[in-house]
């Protein structure tokens, strides 16, 4: 009888997890969208691609940061112009790079935070360029964003990812 | 970490990967269309974007409208907590007087023959840097269909790309994909204007040069087969370099693509009396009529 309850509480709780990563995911990519449309600013963020990275960093499963960023490549993808799949595959990748990195390596410290932030940002960047260059007619005539757009929107990532890094430091300290 | 207990998760990694690169790769259909998918990831959403939309609106305006006035003197604070109010209604009532404005614009609008309007509210924008699209409150079940024109009282926004069920993607002007068939509207002669990413648009493909200057209205050619003509675009700002034989020219969109809120829609077959329960029902009031 313990062994069935303790069964039926895991599996509710198994469900209330999926659930709250749900929730969170569409709250990310609806805010990408509300956000970005009310406030300008906003459109230099890639949120969905900074939880990704966040998730995978903190969290350290790589099968659960493949599902996270496909969903929220996908739901990306849906509401904007781009072909279906195009940020879904990007993010899946990005999402288990960090997760896998969060494995291996110490990340830590705030200067691999910072570098890792950078890094997955042009990669995003340029796997979607090369994908939808692969759809499209040509890369010239579908990203016309300038290099200096993505350094900026690299620079916004990288600040409110370790912004979402210093607070779950500092929420975890307190825990402790 | 040894390799074999990887080995799931790149399984995982690689059939994800693998049905991503076969949706990027399924076509899109002609004539194009939405596919299931996306329909159903876009009707999903669109429940969660209405909502996160009301509550920026409400939290917005609260901020804007009362929480500013929280630090003022505590021996004023009755008086402000009234004015406090009287704002907000007043703001209230300006913001509801200008959108039956706006609507009231969209009603008298003059609609192209053969086509009927259905008003959609913007609710969403686009969530990736390098797209200029937004998300509509109206889908396939309200009429809408892919590569249906939208436009405001003052001008062409661009048009419909995916249809779900109850929301829509409009791809803007100014996307670096979008491209339209203008004519100037007084010398007639033609062009092509085209998204680049920026504010404004770019005017493209115009073999007499002596026709083309600053201030020049320009209107749809119909030539594109999507949009109907004579729809106002925009207004030439500046007279671009020759390049290849042709001359371009920067143009400045009429439309605010940047500031929309609501937008009609071009369909065939859709009647005045659904376009006037359309607007009523956006402003949530009693009749406009």
């Amino acid at each position: 009888m313990t062994t069935a309850m303790n069964a039926t509480m895991n599996r509710y709780g198994s469900l209330a997890t999926l659930a709250k990563f749900a929730f969170v995911s569409v709250g990310v990519v609806v805010a990408q969208g509300i956000l970005s449309l009310k406030f300008q600013v906003f459109a230099y963020f890639d949120l969905p691609l900074i939880y990704c990275i966040y998730y995978g960093f903190t969290l350290a499963s790589p099968k659960g940061s493949i599902a996270i960023g496909s969903a929220m490549g996908l739901m990306q993808d849906s509401l904007s112009g781009a072909a279906l799949g195009v940020n879904g595959f990007s993010k899946t990748l990005i999402g288990f790079v960090a997760a896998t990195a969060g494995t291996r390596f110490d990340v830590d410290q705030t200067i691999t935070r910072i570098l890792a932030l950078v890094a997955f940002t042009f990669s995003d960047a340029i796997l979607k360029v090369v994908l939808e260059a692969v759809v499209r007619s040509g890369v010239a005539e579908v990203y016309t964003v300038s290099p200096g757009t993505w350094a900026l929107s690299a620079a916004f990532n990288t600040l409110l990812g370790l912004v979402l890094f210093a607070y779950r430091s500092r929420t975890q300290n307190a825990a402790a | 970490m040894p390799l074999e207990s990887n080995k799931p998760a790149w399984f995982a990694l690689v059939t994800v990967l693998f049905v991503h690169v076969l949706l990027i790769a399924l076509p899109s259909g002609d004539p194009p269309r939405t596919g299931l998918v996306r329909t159903l990831i876009i009707d999903g959403l669109t429940p969660f974007e209405k909502l996160f939309d009301l509550t920026v609106h409400t939290t917005v305006s609260l901020w804007g409208d009362y929480i500013a006035l929280v630090d003022t003197e505590r021996e004023n604070r009755m008086l402000q907590d009234e004015l406090s109010e009287m704002r907000m209604q007043i703001d209230s009532n300006r913001e509801q007087v200008l959108e039956a404005k706006r609507l009231r614009r969209l009603l008298d609008l003059e609609l192209p023959s053969g086509r009927e309007g259905v008003v959609a509210r913007v609710i969403g924008g686009d969530t990736t840097l390098v797209r200029h699209t937004v998300t509509v409150d109206k889908g396939s079940l309200h009429g809408l269909y892919i590569d249906a024109p939208v436009m405001t009282a003052d001008g062409v926004v661009g048009r419909v790309i995916q249809t779900a069920h109850l929301a829509s993607v409009i791809q803007l002007l100014s996307d670096a994909e979008s491209a339209i068939g203008v004519i100037e509207r007084d010398n007639r002669v033609q062009g092509l204007v085209r998204g680049d990413g920026s504010s404004s648009l770019t005017l493209e493909h115009v073999n007499d040069d002596t026709a083309m200057a600053v201030g020049i209205d320009l209107v749809t050619s119909g030539t594109d087969r999507i949009y109907p003509k004579g729809l106002p675009v925009g207004r030439i700002i500046e007279i671009l370099p020759v390049q290849d034989l042709t001359r371009s020219a920067r143009i400045e969109p009429f439309a605010a693509l940047g500031r929309l809120e609501e937008v009609l829609i071009l369909i065939e077959g859709w009647g005045t009396t659904e376009l006037i329960e359309d607007l009523e029902e956006l402003r949530g009031k009693g009749p406009l009529l």
